[in-house]
């Protein structure tokens, strides 16, 4: 009903942020590498105005697009994968593999992300790609409880039809009844991934732990707050890139949340009629 | 008690195992593991350092150096911080009392805001004022905190000028400390109850549909009796866990905030600490964050089995 | 006199994801003291929603039109709070699930309980007490111990047992049951039927039982109604329905359920008629005439105290 509608419109929006990703290049008016006069306020050839190193804020908001979903999307890609193999890994097969699985799926899940994050940050100054597979590695828990559950309810409705039908189905085939009936679940997690990662890396960048060529909303956030942005009031540095990824964040979410509502399977809830 | 024995041991393993990790990584990183061990920010000459090195037992095999790593946080020893010239559980122990003071109202204010709130929007249908307010909630919790904060800190400190635009405090009084911790916790809650706001609700609007919300409605129960002596009761359940594991992250948890505002707690020693590359307080920063994430979680899955009747009862 | 519940063409429709949804279509129905309906039909055809609408919990966006009289009162425009005040005390409602209809928090005789002081605003003890009394008097010799229970340590059929003391507790005039043994095996299934003749016995209730079991209707019923999506196409005395249905579809009802021998002209299944006009029953049907494909029809008297959805009563 309505969450169809959300569901639709969300897709629509995500589309559009990937598309300026995308095409940022040429929707940027200035090359963000280009200097031009420091601190300038928004002008007409400005419409951001300039950073402290002279480069043109619009453009490099819309370039910052590209990073920000880049290590979000990359993340929960990392995070997925993982997470669906570990989580189906436990799900499906015996007791015992189940039990190890489980248990490292809690000790992992007990790792304090961000804490680690910067830990492991300092250490490594990662760039983009680093730093998705780190936040990959620690996103992945979640997704893996979450498919696992998922599993072992489609593993009892999936088996008692496969195996009375077809005597005693092959797992392969046993995969390609219960994966597609968990992939419902396995994308709304996607994106909530998604969402939370894109936060994570800002939150990183915003302690300047990133590699400094990455210049993520998040960084943004970093260089206006200590190269005076703030005391300045140069608001039209400060707020842009904060209502990105907020925008971009509200929307994934929204779609996520707007995703679990719908992909219910009906057979399975406990509600009255 | 069955559950309480596997439960704590894969607690305990948890803990060995980040701390293992957490001893393991700065040996492993590309380059001199005294450098990961004593922080960027320290300059000796090559003879101090190898003597530093034999202090740190970095002569010594792998397995040696781990059984002393653990000898030292038994004692809470975690480490020297060089840049501090200070050992670093005391400079946590310094910094404590002011995130907590920001993190304990800020958690108890959202928790309570949160859930009620949620509450009473997941119970009421559809109406325009119940989804913008949903929305409104949503949009907070999507936007990261120090972005609110940087947000609040603009409009009311450098634009309005009604509060103090650095710092805990200025005269150390206790009107002039709320003074400075009004914005940041008035942020933070916002963040923790727009959480609580959107699980509560999911999880009521859930509850809500159950048979004994029916059977209780058809015996007269209606009112605030129905939605929080029933309703409330059961939705409730998942969020203990959820504010338990907030306590865990007491510390780590207003980090950016406290940036924002430039404050005087953990959060802003984590920050130094990564500026000036001191690893050893981060590291040790870290071990106290585990433990105390760890304990949370503990006390997060007792709370939970005291409450529902139905694991406290076997 | 006037009847205690009477219900005139209500219709109640829902707001689906793909438009709108009618459940129950034009029903009316009388009820007085002391007499058992059971309301009769294939799954999923509205009798619950029926139920529920009665006692004034229909459902998220639903549309209720018609009207609903109990003792006096129009209940289709009551305001919830007014409404809550009726619930439980003089009308009742009896659910299928007992292991889902008692929150599963809460300690049983405090649910048990809460309903009676919210009534009659008796304090803890004696609301307790009255309570204990109830469960013992319904065969519950270790009240005591049964009222600190949580609803996951007993059994469907003590749950189902303590929720019809509940309903009970405070005698309603009208008592719902929806189903009341589908969760219980055949032991307890007579019993419950039992339970519930004791409200008519004892204080004159009327009851309206849902049921798809024709054998209880036939000991507990004094009429019965027959619903096929979400219309009314039959209401008569229990006897009457028994041994003579009048119409196609209790017809073979009643032939299936006691295994008898069809006689009618076509297959039994032969697939209803789909057209928008006429009635639908025309190709299992031995009576049928023009009129018949023209028209939808309407309840029409027939025989003593019997109505049939037909324009040709059997008995003439």
């Amino acid at each position: 009903m309505k969450a169809q509608k959300r569901k639709t419109r969300g897709a629509f929006l995500m589309l559009a942020w990937l598309l300026v990703a995308v095409f940022a290049g040429m929707i940027a008016p200035h090359d963000p590498s280009r200097r031009f006069e420091p601190y300038s306020p928004p002008g007409s050839r400005h419409l951001l105005g300039t950073n402290d190193m002279g480069y043109d804020i619009l453009s490099e908001l819309i370039m910052g697009t590209r990073i920000s979903l880049l290590v979000g999307l990359a993340t929960a890609a990392v995070a997925t994968l993982v997470g669906l193999a570990a989580g189906l890994a436990a799900g499906y097969s015996g007791r015992f593999l189940d039990e190890i699985l489980t248990g490292l799926i809690d000790v992992f899940l007990m790792i304090p992300r961000i804490p680690m994050l910067i830990l492991l940050s300092a250490f490594m100054q990662p760039g983009a790609l680093t730093l998705s597979i780190l936040l990959g590695l620690l996103w992945w828990p979640p997704i893996a409880r979450i498919v696992r559950s998922a599993t072992l309810q489609e593993k009892k409705a999936a088996f008692v039809e496969s195996a009375v039908c077809l005597g005693f189905s092959r797992p392969r085939i046993l995969l390609g009844e219960i994966l597609p009936n968990i992939m419902p679940v396995v994308k709304a997690k996607f994106l909530m991934t998604f969402a939370s990662a894109m936060i994570a890396e800002a939150s990183i960048s915003f302690l300047g732990l990133g590699n400094p060529l990455l210049r993520s909303w998040g960084r943004m956030l970093y260089t206006a707050f200590n190269k005076g942005g703030l005391i300045h009031g140069m608001y039209w540095w400060i707020l842009p890139p904060g209502f990105c990824i907020a925008a971009v964040v509200v929307t994934v979410m929204a779609t996520g949340m707007a995703l679990e509502e719908t992909g219910r399977s009906p057979k399975r809830e406990v509600l009255r009629p | 008690m069955g559950f309480n024995k596997t439960r704590l041991l894969r607690v305990l393993l948890a803990l060995f195992f980040i701390f293992t990790l957490n001893f393991l990584i700065p040996r492993m990183m590309p380059g001199d593991p005294l450098v990961f061990l004593m922080g960027e920010d320290v300059v000796l000459d090559p003879g101090a350092m190898d003597e530093l090195r034999v202090e740190m037992g970095l002569d010594q095999p792998l397995w040696r150096q781990y059984i002393r790593y653990w000898g030292r946080i038994v004692t809470l020893d975690f480490g020297y911080s060089y840049h501090y010239n200070q050992k670093v559980s005391a400079l946590i122990l310094s910094r404590i009392p002011w995130t907590l003071g920001l993190m304990l109202p800020v958690i108890l204010l959202g928790g309570i805001l949160g859930m009620v709130t949620g509450t009473l929007s997941g119970w009421k249908g559809d109406s325009r004022l119940n989804r913008g307010f949903t929305t409104l909630n949503l949009v907070i919790y999507s936007t990261p905190p120090y972005f609110l904060a940087l947000a609040c800190l603009y409009v009311f400190s450098v634009r309005l000028e009604l509060f103090p635009l650095k710092g805990f405090m200025d005269s150390g009084t206790l009107p002039d400390i709320l003074h400075h911790y009004f914005l940041p916790v008035l942020v933070l809650t916002a963040f923790f109850a727009s959480r609580n706001f959107l699980l509560m609700r999911g999880s009521v609007r859930q509850e809500k549909k159950k048979w004994y919300v029916l059977r209780a409605r058809s015996m007269g129960i209606h009112g605030p009796r129905l939605v929080f002596g029933h309703v409330f009761v059961n939705a409730a359940l998942p969020m203990v866990t959820m504010i338990a594991l907030d306590f865990g992250f007491l510390f780590s948890g207003a980090l950016l905030v406290e940036i924002v505002f430039s404050m005087n707690g953990m959060g802003i020693l984590i920050y130094e600490a990564v500026l000036s590359r001191d690893y050893p307080l981060l590291q040790g920063i870290f071990l106290v964050i585990t433990l105390m994430v760890v304990l949370a979680n503990l006390a997060a899955e007792i709370c939970y089995h005291r409450l529902d009747p139905r694991l406290r009862i076997q | 006199m006037n009847p205690l519940l009477r219900i005139r063409e209500l219709t109640v429709g829902f707001e689906g994801p793909r438009g709108k949804n009618t459940v129950l279509d034009g029903v009316s129905l009388d009820m007085n003291p002391g007499e058992v309906v059971v309301l009769t039909g294939e799954t999923g055809c509205g009798k619950s929603v029926l139920a529920r609408t009665l006692i004034g919990l229909p459902g998220d966006h639903a549309r209720v039109q018609g009207s609903i009289r109990f003792k006096g009162r129009e209940l289709t425009t009551l305001g919830e709070s007014r409404f809550s005040r009726i619930r439980g005390r003089s009308m009742a409602m009896i659910l299928q699930n007992p292991q889902l209809a008692l929150n599963p928090v809460l300690p049983v005789g405090r649910q048990l309980v809460e309903p009676l002081r919210r009534h009659t605003g008796m304090d803890r003890h004696a609301a307790g007490k009255r309570v204990r009394e109830g469960l013992k008097k319904m065969g519950f010799e270790r009240g005591e111990e049964i009222f600190h229970r949580y609803p996951f340590q007993l059994s469907g059929g003590m749950l189902q047992r303590i929720l019809i003391i509940s309903a009970m507790i405070l005698k309603p005039e009208l008592l719902i049951a929806d189903e009341p043994a589908r969760a219980l095996d055949d032991s307890l299934r007579n019993s419950v039927h039992r339970w519930l003749a004791e409200s008519r016995d004892r204080w004159n209730a009327a009851v309206l039982l849902i049921t798809h079991d024709l054998d209880l209707a036939a000991k507990l019923a004094s009429r019965v109604a027959v619903m096929v999506a979400g219309q009314l196409v039959e209401i008569n005395t229990a006897t009457g329905f028994l041994t003579g249905p009048l119409h196609p579809y209790s017809q073979s009802l009643v032939r299936s359920y006691f295994n008898l021998p069809w006689e009618g002209p076509a297959d039994a299944l032969s697939p209803l008629s789909r057209s928008a006009t006429g009635c639908r029953y025309i190709s299992r049907c031995d009576r049928k005439t023009p009129r018949c494909l023209e028209k939808k029809p309407e309840m029409i008297p027939c025989g003593k105290g019997a109505k049939v959805r037909c324009h040709h009563c059997p008995m003439e």
